[in-house]
């Protein structure tokens, strides 16, 4: 896809509850802006929380590309900053959301069909969150990033490494995602007829069935 | 394992002493009626427990009766996913809705609020002519659905709705020691807005389902339940009880998932992902899959 003047936006979200500094400092990597600045990307939205004066002097003590826009929290939520990651004809392409493995901001992004990095928090302790990025790259919904929470130059520069080859791959799926991807999927469960089954008696069923 | 053992070897041992203690005590004609007696309450107690045991084949709804559902709100991310549950629920069908929250929760109480005026505005005259205008995408047009028919009153269409509030199972960061004494005073709570909800209009019945996902308070929930129809005052078939496992639970169960699973107090459980089903299944469980239930 060549520079053709349109906007391509990279969100990245760490989450409202805990630190998720390795990611920032991932995502702010001069190699990593150099990446993403590559796949034609023009601006990139930070939620920071807590980090919001650290992310702030990381940006402008060095020279970038892109458009920065960072923020700590949005009380009202996340669609928006989610939604200018889609593509709209003739005005942006579609962009990648990268975010913490919360539950539901990774709803939200994939109700919104964003793509997704999912990176799990590996500095906190309940590993389920990297169970589910697992389970939702195999079935092809997001690809799932990684930062090393070991305090070090060398570990911050291989997290950035990472993340950069996953922003690769995600972006290199967007022709084909946009295509087969709808959240929820076509055979998702219905809780209503799950209910219905568990509470009418047989008429009702035999009546639905006909 | 060994911890086990010795507690089950305690079992006759302790039962035995018992037993002896009260033959010298009350001499044996009156300890073989006492023992007489807690025998025959323990039997009894047993199989009303057996009796009242989660029972698919039995049904607590006619066809074409209107159904009342009680959904049980947590807190944050729970909260979140059971709006997500509730989205299709047709409340022309489901005419009367129990919702209950924590204390201090207000976040619930306004998100139980915002299910509602979904819910309802689908069947509102005024909602079909703002789908025409505009599709619901932008987060703004929330606030132009219409409002929700207050909470306790009868509307023709909708039914009622009303959202109740018990007290707390657990604070976040509350010591452990006070967990019974503040779980107890929950239960006495989710009784009484249980045997509540049983004289509220339009059906007046209990809830003929409790839909619950992973809060400490549901699982008190379910206790209060089962309290009501060990004393037979609510019947067997009603409150059938539906859990669903949150969607971030992809291999292992959350604390409220394995109590309940555990003591097969559910009629259906639920989780929304298929290799959790099959880990569940090797140990034992009957837990089901039926795809994503979050949207």
């Amino acid at each position: 896809m060549a520079s053709d003047g349109l906007d391509r936006e990279l969100f990245v979200t760490i989450g409202a509850t805990a630190a998720f500094d390795e990611l920032l400092s991932a995502v702010l990597d001069p190699d990593f802006q150099n990446v993403a600045t590559e796949l034609n990307f023009t601006k990139m939205r930070i939620q920071c929380g807590k980090s919001l004066e650290k992310c702030k002097s990381i940006i402008s003590a060095q020279p970038s590309k892109l458009d920065f826009n960072v923020f700590d929290f949005r009380p009202q939520g996340l669609n928006n900053e989610m939604r200018a990651t889609t593509a709209l004809p003739g005005k942006r392409h579609a962009g990648v959301v990268i975010t913490h493995a919360g539950a539901g901001t990774v709803l939200d992004a994939m109700r919104l069909g964003c793509h997704i990095i999912v990176v799990p928090n590996e500095s906190l302790l309940d590993n389920h969150q990297g169970e589910m990025a697992d389970e939702l790259q195999k079935q092809g919904y997001v690809t799932k990033g990684r930062t090393s929470s070991v305090q070090s130059t060398l570990a911050a520069l291989g997290s950035a490494l990472s993340l950069s080859q996953a922003l690769r791959r995600c972006v290199a799926q967007i022709p084909s995602q946009s295509a087969n991807y709808t959240w929820p999927p076509p055979g998702a469960g219905n809780v209503t007829e799950i209910v219905d089954e568990m509470v009418l008696r047989e008429e009702a069923m035999h009546r639905r069935l006909d | 394992m060994a911890v086990k053992f010795v507690a089950l070897a305690l079992v006759p041992v302790l039962s035995l002493g018992f037993m002896y203690s009260l033959v010298r005590i009350l001499g044996f004609e009156r300890a073989a009626l006492v023992l007489g007696a807690l025998a025959i309450t323990a039997v009894l107690t047993l199989l009303r427990i057996l009796s009242i045991r989660p029972d698919r084949s039995i049904k607590p709804v006619a066809h074409g009766e209107p159904v009342h559902f009680l959904a049980v709100f947590g807190s944050g991310g729970h909260t979140s996913e059971m709006m997500s549950l509730l989205r299709n629920f047709d409340v022309t069908r489901y005419t009367q809705r129990t919702y209950i929250y924590s204390s201090g929760d207000e976040f619930s109480r306004e998100k139980v609020r915002l299910v509602e005026q979904k819910l309802q505005s689908k069947h509102h005259p005024d909602f079909k002519q703002i789908l025409e205008t505009k599709d619901l995408k932008e987060d703004s047009d929330e606030a132009r659905l219409p409002e929700p028919s207050p909470a306790g009153r009868v509307d023709p269409i909708t039914g009622c709705w009303t959202a109740e509030c018990v007290s707390r199972a657990r604070k976040i960061h509350q010591p452990i020691y006070t967990a019974p004494w503040s779980s107890l005073l929950c239960f006495i709570d989710c009784i009484r807005v249980l045997i509540k909800s049983k004289s509220n209009k339009p059906l007046q019945t209990y809830p003929d389902v409790i839909l619950i996902n992973g809060p400490a308070t549901a699982v008190i929930v379910v206790f209060a339940s089962y309290f009501l129809k060990f004393f037979g005052l609510a019947p067997r078939e009603k409150m059938k009880i539906i859990y669903m496992e949150s969607f971030a639970r992809v291999r292992t169960l959350s604390l409220s998932g394995k109590i309940l699973l555990r003591l097969h107090l559910c009629d259906q459980f639920l989780v929304q992902w298929e290799i959790l089903r099959d880990l569940l299944r090797q140990q034992g469980y009957n837990a089901d899959w039926r795809g994503f239930l979050v949207d």
